[in-house]
């Protein structure tokens, strides 16, 4: 295992380990909310997923490749063909559990358990031709020590324009993953759509500035002298994606050399197979922007709960240093009127305006950044697809595209909402003057808004495919399509970070619905074949026009109802805050009651006690400040 | 039931057909189309080798002639169309460029190079003629098209833009060539499977009228690649044609899907005698050492490795010549049949590679077809013609009057009877199980043209045993073909069959 997992590893035991420190000094206070914050934070460090995507078109080993990552050669079938439509997930668990997702017949979802051998009769097309299981997931929690550290493997169908929609959906997710891996075959040309799914990634990832997270591996290094095969692969990557070459993060690798090794030991298989430098680039790319976030979120939190905790200790200390009576005068009067303004801000309506306003202005940025988006989209129809052959020839390749074009631009905007609301919380909770640790933990990403099913928000705490459907109906013309995109949203989202189940859910079914709008297309552009070309053009342009239009109504649905659930999360969050807050207050208060009361031998007494007490908890939150420092520095 | 009658009636019809059509100026054209149509006939088999970019059709091409021919040299030649043909009797082999404007060039196949670096030729050809002294052209044409694909990577427009083409160019190039020929090899590449099935549904499209099972076979190439995960790459290569015919549906397309190590079959027909020697050097040490050596095949050809009695740069040039596979199983056959003459490693390694059977399926399937074939094809275009010509209601109708003679003939001829039953017979029109397809194939020369061989027996049976297995077999399709089980499409597809049958023993 490479220095940065063991290092990303080493930093989560300790924040985990100061989270179990803190505990029972909340529960002792009583500080309720705090500890359930904390409980919180410390699930979603443990849990918190770092999730690599592989993806690329079918028959490109991706089966091997994992099983070589995984150390595990007989975990994924590899020797038949891939049944279609079908995510793959791979993370930890202390014991092992499959998993299978099943569409059923109405568009809900059913979850079987089974085990290990039952894979292939689910995954590949021989156990399952043409996938009449509907199988849509398989999920392996597994005691695997490469997964320990949260890294979650997602193995996506291939790209190609065969099962449309089940790509148009998860297209819409990619945005959201912590690193892209796309597998390139050394011995076989790209193939169109792999090309057009390279543009789309790569376009989406400059959107959300993320183009580092994106990695090639070139598998079958182990064919011949492949250097000549390895150029040609970059260059065209590199024109694909528009970056300089030597900027392109790509890995030519041999899973199966990496397999030899692990069966035979030899070395020299390990050196061939190039995998310590393909793990060193995948932990390189998740430690460029998740493992921070991950750390930091933690780190916020715990820099809360221990002002929480040091806060009334420090008021009592005034209280019995303060003999004057005007300066116990003024304390009182200083807790007062913070307690009234926690009041105040415990009524939602005190700050709900300023969420509405900063809401509305992300909203105005997402629904513009779309906009640019599908204007170069639809910019590249007019001046360049129109006229292309192959698009006038079948003009339902043109719509596929455009469809999953949308969707990468949907979930493009996802990603941005994930990011903005999380700067939302910040300034919210700063305007507020709440306790947040982000103050003086300046270097840190804002953690994002905690989804609600993880905070156990009290609106809504369970949230199965019961909720999903509920959801699904905040879309209007959701039943046309979308359950597909509802069942496999909800699956996709609850592996993905900053996402969640409940997003996922109205991600994948906007993304579905959007995909509906697609079907039809199908018989009016078929007859225009005979037309003449320049006529077929216009005529096509012409048909177009309402998937257009379609596609800007459904984006900018698809942002209000993500940016409803923010809200909702935000308001929770933020009433989770003023709570503890409140509870910090009032201890305090009790606190300085009880000082006023003591008598001078007491009082001494007291506060060599209350120094003691307070003394660790300093220490912990400078150490707090320390790492906060250090791994903002490293997030840079 | 010889062809030759067959040519001889259908060139009659055609005559007919001409001398119906009169000498009216407004009929040029279709005098023009009607000739041309009929001289097809009499040119040699074209057989086309169509796929995508890089699936290894040159390299097919190669393994099929025996030699390293097709422009692999000269890249900017592989976006054009070649058509390699026999060079007539004491000829010189050579490159013959037609270009676009018309008229045509010679170049002497030595100056390929030359002519690669030859702007102002390179941005006008139409398409290649390559004349070549090789005895596989004998038995039919060869045309290596460029490529299906309709985008290629940047590097290749970038050539294609100095050679003035686009990818709709090199397409349509592939398509109208493709068209134009009598039978097609559909090119796969092992395992692409995804791109395989859309690269299937172009086929299928209004384009691509030639493939269909009686005209189109298909190979799965480059199937070397599968070792060392599979020992025995040609068996796992059947496994995957059968579950593309099957499942992917090609069997709607093509007759056959057939398995090739296409680079292990055109470096058995190149390899020189000091990689011979390479190879028996080899095939001296320790098999299970070499094996794992050459699984890691870019250390195979660069570390200096003691315990290999070839250098480096020479295994390098193996790999290039033979890839890891054929490397493998170069060494193995030495070893196994103690092969010492490089002729014989060669026979040895086309049979391995699955290149021998690949030669039978493409002579039993087209060779023994040839002329039906072409004749079908000959037919079809004259009978397409009224449709196809711009012309006044008086003129079609004369038009439609004259190709009716062909149509009279092709409902006459037994030989297109059989044809169409072939087609119905792949479309699954027909309730025939694998017993009676193997006998439909038998019994229309898929085997050889002969009496005894449509008969399923031995050259040269004794006469009364023709007659008796002949008999035998009438009176089987004859109680088929009143058979009330059967559809009515069954029942006279049948009919067919007792006459085939009958004309065995008629003559």
């Amino acid at each position: 295992m490479s220095e940065l997992v063991s290092g990303f590893e080493q930093q989560r035991l300790e924040l985990l380990d100061w989270v179990d420190e803190l505990d029972p000094l909340l529960a002792r206070r009583r500080a309720v909310e705090s500890r359930r914050r904390l409980a919180a934070a410390r699930h979603r460090l443990s849990a918190g997923r770092l999730t690599a995507v592989i993806c690329g078109e079918f028959k490109r080993g991706k089966s091997t490749l994992l099983n070589a990552l995984l150390a595990e050669p007989d975990l994924f079938p590899v020797d038949t063909v891939y049944a279609t439509s079908l995510v793959i997930a791979a993370s930890y668990a202390e014991r092992e559990e499959v998993e299978v997702t099943l569409e059923q017949a109405d568009g809900s979802v059913l979850r079987r358990r089974i085990d290990r051998a039952e894979i292939a009769g689910y995954a590949t097309e021989s156990g399952n031709p043409h996938n009449t299981k509907r199988a849509r997931m398989i999920t392996v929690r597994t005691p695997n020590p490469r997964l320990r550290s949260g890294l979650t493997l997602v193995d996506t169908p291939g790209v190609g324009g065969v099962h449309a929609e089940h790509t148009t959906v998860t297209t819409g997710f990619l945005p959201g993953a912590d690193a892209l891996l796309f597998v390139v075959d050394l011995t076989q040309p790209l193939t169109e759509s792999e090309l057009e799914f390279l543009r789309r990634a790569s376009r989406s990832a400059r959107v959300t500035g993320d183009e580092d997270g994106l990695l090639f591996v070139l598998t079958k290094a182990d064919v011949g002298d492949c250097t000549e095969l390895a150029e040609d692969a970059r260059t065209k990557l590199a024109e694909v994606t528009g970056r300089p070459r030597e900027r392109l993060r790509v890995v030519a690798v041999s899973a199966h050399a990496k397999l030899a090794y692990l069966a035979h030991g030899d070395p020299e298989d390990l050196e061939l197979s190039n995998f310590e430098e393909l793990e060193r680039v995948i932990w390189s790319a998740l430690s460029r922007r998740r493992t921070t976030v991950l750390l930091g979120d933690a780190l916020s939190e715990l820099d809360t709960a221990v002002t929480a905790l040091i806060t009334p200790l420090q008021g009592e200390r005034a209280a019995l240093r303060g003999s004057a009576e005007q300066a116990q005068q003024d304390l009182r009067e200083q807790l007062r009127a913070r307690r009234r303004e926690l009041d105040r801000l415990a009524e939602a309506g005190s700050w709900h305006d300023r969420l509405t306003t900063a809401l509305t202005g992300v909203r105005r940025e997402l629904l513009a950044r779309a906009g640019e988006e599908l204007d170069g989209l639809w910019g590249d129809v007019d001046s360049y697809h129109l006229l292309l052959d192959r698009y006038l020839d079948h003009p339902q390749q043109l719509v596929d595209k455009l469809v999953s074009d949308a969707a990468a631009v949907i979930g493009t905007v996802n990603e941005l909402a994930v990011r903005r609301t999380a700067a939302v919380q910040r300034e919210l909770v700063l305007a507020s003057e709440l306790p947040l640790a982000q103050q003086r933990l300046g270097g840190l990403p804002p953690p994002p808004v905690p989804s609600l099913e993880v905070t156990g928000g009290q609106q809504r705490t369970d949230r199965g495919a019961e909720g999903i459907r509920a959801t699904e109906s905040m879309i209007a013309g959701t039943s046309a399509g979308g359950a597909l995109g509802g069942v496999l949203g909800a699956a996709l989202g609850s592996l993905l970070p900053g996402i969640g189940a409940a997003i996922g859910g109205v991600l994948g079914s906007a993304l579905g619905t959007l995909f509906g709008a697609r079907n039809g297309y199908r018989t009016s552009m078929e007859a225009s074949r005979e037309q003449q070309r320049r006529q077929r053009a216009l005529a096509l342009r012409h048909e177009l026009e309402p998937l257009r239009r379609s596609q800007y109504r459904h984006v900018q649905e698809v942002v209000d109802a993500v940016l409803a659930e923010f809200g909702q999360a935000l308001t929770a969050e933020l009433h989770s805050r003023v709570r503890a807050a409140q509870q910090s207050a009032q201890e305090e208060s009790e606190r300085v009651r009880n000082a006023e009361r003591a008598s001078q031998r007491e009082a001494a007494e007291r506060l060599a006690v209350l120094e003691q007490e307070l003394a660790p908890l300093l220490h912990r939150r400078a150490t707090i400040a320390d790492r906060a420092a250090e791994y903002g520095r490293t997030g840079e | 039931m010889s062809d030759e009658a067959l040519r001889r009636r259908t060139a009659e019809a055609f005559e007919r057909a001409l001398r119906q059509l009169g000498g009216s100026p407004a009929l040029e054209d279709a005098r023009l189309s009607l000739r041309d149509a009929a001289r097809q006939v009499t040119q040699p088999m074209r057989l086309a080798l169509v796929g995508r970019i890089s699936s290894g059709k040159s390299t097919l091409a190669n393994a099929l002639l025996g030699n390293e021919v097709v422009a692999t040299g000269a890249r900017e030649l592989t976006y054009n169309v070649s058509w390699l043909r026999q060079v007539e009797r004491g000829g010189r082999e050579r490159l013959v460029v037609h270009l676009r404007g018309g008229g045509s060039q010679e170049w002497p196949l030595a100056e390929l190079a030359v002519l690669s670096g030859n702007n102002e030729v390179l941005t006008s050809i139409d398409y290649l003629e390559v004349l070549l002294d090789n005895a596989e052209l004998a038995a039919y044409d060869l045309v290596d098209t460029p490529g299906l694909d309709s985008h290629l990577g940047a590097d290749q427009e970038n050539t294609l833009r100095t050679l003035r083409l686009t990818a709709s160019d090199v397409r349509r190039a592939t398509i109208s060539h493709a068209a134009r020929a009598h039978a097609v090899v559909l090119v796969f590449c092992r395992g692409l499977a995804a791109g395989d099935e859309e690269l299937m549904a172009e086929f299928q499209g209004a384009a691509f009228g030639a493939a269909t099972p009686v005209t189109a076979v298909g190979a799965l190439t480059k199937v070397e690649l599968l070792w060392p995960q599979y020992p025995d790459p040609l068996g796992e290569g059947y496994r995957i044609a059968e579950r593309m015919m099957t499942v992917s549906g090609a069997r709607r397309m093509v007759y056959d899907l057939r398995p090739v190590a296409s680079k292990v079959a055109e470096g058995a027909a190149t390899l020189t005698e000091q990689e011979f020697a390479d190879l028996l050097a080899l095939a001296a040490g320790d098999p299970a050492l070499l094996d794992r050596r050459l699984a890691r095949g870019p250390f195979f050809a660069s570390r200096p490795y003691e315990d290999l009695p070839v250098p480096a740069r020479r295994r390098a040039q193996l790999l290039r010549r033979l890839d890891r596979y054929g490397v493998h199983l170069a060494c193995g056959l030495i070893r196994a049949e103690g092969v010492d003459r490089l002729p014989q490693l060669r026979k040895l390694l086309l049979d391995r590679s699955g290149m021998t059977e690949f030669r039978r399926l493409l002579t039993g399937h087209f060779g023994n077809r040839a002329d039906l074939i072409k004749l079908r094809q000959a037919v079809d275009q004259a009978l397409a013609l009224p449709a196809r010509l711009d012309l006044g209601p008086v003129q079609r109708f004369t038009v439609e009057q004259a190709v009716a003679h062909l149509r009279q003939a092709e409902l006459d001829e037994h030989g297109f009877a059989e044809l169409r039953v072939l087609r119905q017979h792949y479309n699954g029109e027909l309730r025939f199980d694998p017993a009676d397809s193997a006998e439909l194939a038998r019994v229309t020369g898929e085997h050889g043209t002969s009496t005894a061989a449509r008969l399923g027996l031995p050259e040269g049976s004794p006469p009364q045993l023709v007659r008796t297995r002949a008999a035998d077999r009438i009176a089987h399709w004859s109680a088929r073909a009143v058979d009330p089980a059967y559809s009515r499409a069954t029942r006279q597809a049948a009919q067919v069959l007792v006459r085939s049958y009958e004309r065995l023993i008629t003559g």
